[in-house]
């Protein structure tokens, strides 16, 4: 196919976010699929908020991907969530989106969480029922 | 792990944007070359432009046929427009200062924008809140309630025939022109 101006993304997170027990609020959240060691919601918000524990890297690039400047937190990485829906014909409840790259606490490791948020119409933090879909990837802008 | 089929997907161009402290949108990444809010739309309405091409690699694109407007003439080199077809875009919201990082952009629009003879050489990103009005995706030069900026991918698929209107002939994996 033809050869466009390639730009490098490196896959380092793919899974699905999920409810086995359903979406009651502080109900159990897990993810499945490759890259995240750990998953819980949000302190302080049992719904609509997940914070996903990166896996650790290799040597020299720990369980981060690297640190960024200026307003924003982190511009080396990207992410897309897609809501799955239920039902015929499948709805999601979800309104929008949103991704939060939060900084390791350890100088110079960069972003070791990711926080996902989700808010229904009107807005509000909302789970929804069919779960998300996550992909991550580190992009070399530095 | 299982062998699907797999299926070509070129990264072409990544970018985070967001908005300075003077209001104007900014992009950090790769395969844009420019952005910019288009005439008359002062809000929430940015026009990214491609990175040219690697020109030898292009020769030969080949135009599409009975599409006027997209693909290269055969043996054109560059610039590098893509065909909207094969094209896919992720917008992705960054949170805002609301916690625990909402935002309040729901409606996410990628706009290819063609030029005939070369193809789509600008992406047209359009952002609308829950109240169906053209936002910025962050403050001027700080993340508001609507986010902090808004990340772009951009990947060009498979340019060759669509499999699923391939002529096939079996048995399984005999093609129509194969003989013995």
């Amino acid at each position: 196919m033809t050869d466009y101006a390639a730009v490098p993304f490196q896959p380092i997170v793919q899974g699905v976010i999920s409810f086995p027990l359903g979406v009651a609020p502080g109900s159990p959240v897990v993810f499945d699929g490759e890259g995240v060691s750990g998953i819980a919601r949000v302190v302080g918000f049992p719904t609509g908020a997940y914070v996903l524990n990166l896996d650790e890297g290799l040597p020299g690039n720990a369980g981060a991907v690297e640190p960024g400047a200026g307003p924003v937190v982190n511009p080396h990485v990207r992410t897309m969530i897609t809501a799955r829906g239920t039902g015929v014909p499948p709805v999601s409840l979800v309104a929008t989106s949103a991704v939060l790259y939060l900084l390791s606490p350890v100088a110079g490791v960069g972003a070791d969480q990711i926080v996902v948020v989700t808010e229904t119409f009107p807005l509000a933090l909302v789970d929804n029922p069919a779960g998300l879909e996550i992909i991550v990837w580190v992009v070399p802008n530095g | 792990m299982a062998d699907y089929a797999a299926v070509p997907l070129q990264p072409i161009a990544d970018a985070l944007l967001t908005i300075n402290a003077a209001g104007n949108p900014v992009i950090t990444g790769r395969g844009f070359s420019s952005v910019a809010r288009p005439v008359g739309s002062p809000i929430g309405d940015f026009i990214l432009t491609l990175d040219s091409g690697t020109g030898v690699s292009d020769i030969g694109s080949g135009s599409l046929v009975g599409e006027p407007g997209f693909g290269f003439p055969d043996g054109f080199v560059g610039p590098n427009g893509l065909d909207p077809r094969f094209a896919r875009v992720s917008v992705t919201m960054r949170g805002g200062t609301t916690a625990p990082g909402t935002t309040t952009i729901s409606t996410r629009i990628a706009t290819f924008i063609t030029t005939p003879g070369s193809g789509a050489l600008q992406i047209q990103i359009t952002l609308r809140n829950t109240a169906n009005a053209v936002t910025d995706p962050m403050g001027a030069g700080v993340a508001n309630a609507d986010g902090s900026g808004v990340e772009i991918m951009v990947w060009n698929g498979n340019a060759g025939p669509d499999n699923a209107t391939a002529q096939l002939v079996g048995p399984l994996f005999q093609g129509a022109m194969q003989f013995p």
